[in-house]
């Protein structure tokens, strides 16, 4: 079973221009894969489209063997259950604390937070941020930001990870440390697909992971590269 | 209500849910509302009170007087005594009429003493006699016993109090109208404020709902979120406003229980628990109305 599949997928905003023609991807668990192209290619698109943050104008799009055309509201929630997002503004809610933003996935599933402490601990340390644990998200610089945002992706165990422009705001020893918690995480079994332009990042991925380079151009992946 | 519902509301506003905080407790709104739930729950209480008093004076403008009358009897002075004796005489051979009794003069001094003064001579002024007539519940046919009074006593006037006391009633009864018209209107008005409130921070907190939904935050957990933060502050608002207003009311003066007609707009008895409900009252709307807006406005979330 394929974690995403697309099959002829055309998408385009309210009737404007089509951004998504004719897609066909898939991607297969524990894969790594980069999505790059041009900006305004349809990235963040094709991402928004994956975690049913948009529907498909034409086609067929799987997510974890589902056709996501017959999923209703419930269906969505629990889908996205299994998706862990990064994006490129991270969404935090900025009245709370960074400990507390990165709990948030786990108390939207019932969790009790004393049922999780220990494991938020870990995974705040993993991220690097144990000093930052109190702190409230427009505190943060842009790294802590992410790799926050990291944190809140996988604290609930998804299969998938969703990465808009990780590194877009962020210096390039930075991009390298969120690079290497995604290469841990695809190690752990994580389907990842991060969306990006940052090539530099893409190279630098080469020593790191076995991944794929998918191109979007015109409204379609024209590659399939192995690094 | 079912269980499943009752444990629905018993986490959306009291218990631990993990939806605590998740709504910023504050901002201007958030004010705005217990304010305007206060004010409105002040009304509402004010309006169920004067309702309640409409409806005292009501049923006490209809029992005070009801099942009495009065017989006046005017005429030459030297007749009087004989006409009083052909009216008591006429009265109890006319069923639905318990008894009837002349005022004596001593009483009928009494009775004009307030306007008249002490000590007036009754007797060198044309003052009509009175008699006192106790009715039964279902009373007399009043057009017979009229016509029989006037046929064999000349001068006689059968007075029920129908004439002014009726009015009375259908006035107090209108005021108990327009005082639940009141009540309901507020606690209407309340409810549409909360919704409005709820749409406004809705709107305000859309990039909450938005991250909410995306990781993986059902309606009914993002629903619960906004329940328990707008119905806790509406009922915050409303218990203020009420115990403002069952303050003032205690304190007023009370009527005394030698009044006849004054009711006083505190409440009495059963009246104070009933106001005690407005706030619980306010609650509900504020939960019902929150439910919905936050419902609706979730639809057009992906």
């Amino acid at each position: 079973m394929v974690v995403v599949r697309f099959t002829g997928a055309g998408f385009g905003y309210g009737g404007g221009a089509v951004i998504l023609r004719d897609l066909t991807l898939s991607l297969a668990p524990g894969s790594f894969h980069f999505l790059t192209g041009p900006s305004g290619a349809g990235k963040t698109t094709v991402l928004k489209l994956i975690y049913l943050a948009l529907r498909l104008g034409a086609g067929r799009m799987e997510l974890f063997g589902r056709d996501v055309g017959e999923l209703d509201r419930d269906g969505v929630t629990r889908a996205r259950r299994r998706i862990g997002i990064v994006h490129q503004d991270c969404q935090f809610l900025d009245h709370m604390t960074v400990a507390e933003n990165i709990g948030l996935p786990l108390r939207v599933l019932g969790r009790a937070p004393q049922s999780y402490l220990g494991d938020l601990a870990d995974l705040i340390a993993w991220v690097g941020l144990e000093g930052r644990a109190r702190a409230h998200p427009p505190e943060l610089s842009g790294g802590e930001r992410q790799r926050a945002a990291l944190a809140r992706a996988v604290i609930g165990g998804p299969d998938l990870i969703l990465a808009d422009e990780p590194t877009g705001n962020i210096d390039w020893e930075m991009g390298q440390r969120l690079l290497r918690l995604l290469v841990e995480l695809n190690r752990l079994g994580k389907t990842v697909l991060v969306a990006t332009h940052d090539l530099n990042l893409i190279r630098a991925a080469k020593t790191e992971v076995e991944a794929r380079v998918l191109r979007l151009s015109g409204g379609q992946v024209t590659g399939g590269v192995a690094l | 209500m079912s269980g499943a519902r009752a444990a629905w509301l018993a986490r959306a506003i009291g218990g631990e849910d993990g939806t605590e905080g998740l709504i910023p407790g504050t901002g201007f709104t958030a004010l705005l509302l217990t304010l305007a739930t206060g004010a409105t729950a002040f009304v509402a209480v004010l309006a169920l009170c004067l309702g309640l008093a409409a409806g005292r004076l009501a049923e006490r403008w209809s029992t005070t007087l009801a099942q009495a009358a009065t017989v006046r009897i005017s005429g030459p002075a030297g007749e009087l005594d004989a006409r009083v004796a052909a009216a008591l005489a006429a009265l109890s051979a006319t069923p639905g009429i318990v008894s009837a009794r002349a005022l004596s003069p001593d009483e009928q001094q009494a009775l004009l003493t307030p306007w008249l003064g002490e000590g007036v001579p009754l007797d060198l002024l044309p003052v009509p006699r009175l008699i006192e007539v106790v009715e039964t519940a279902e009373g007399p046919d009043r057009d017979s016993l009229v016509q029989a009074l006037a046929g064999q006593v000349p001068g006689a006037i059968y007075d029920d109090h129908a004439r002014w006391r009726r009015p009375l009633v259908r006035a107090a009864g209108g005021m108990q109208l327009l005082a639940g018209i009141a009540v309901v209107l507020t606690l209407l008005t309340l409810a549409v404020m909360v919704m409005l409130a709820t749409r406004a921070t809705l709107s305000a907190h859309q990039g909450i709902v938005t991250t909410l939904r995306l990781i993986g935050a059902g309606d009914d957990f993002i629903t619960r979120a906004f329940v328990r933060r707008f119905t806790l502050r509406a009922l915050a608002g409303a218990v203020a406003g009420s115990t403002m207003a069952l303050v003032i009311l205690a304190a007023l003066p009370q009527a005394g229980a030698d009044d006849a007609f004054a009711t006083g707009l505190a409440p009495r008895g059963w009246g104070w628990p009933a106001l005690a409900l407005v706030p619980l009252v306010a609650g509900a709307a504020a939960f019902v109305s929150t439910r919905w807006a936050t419902r609706y406005a979730l639809r057009q979330t992906p």
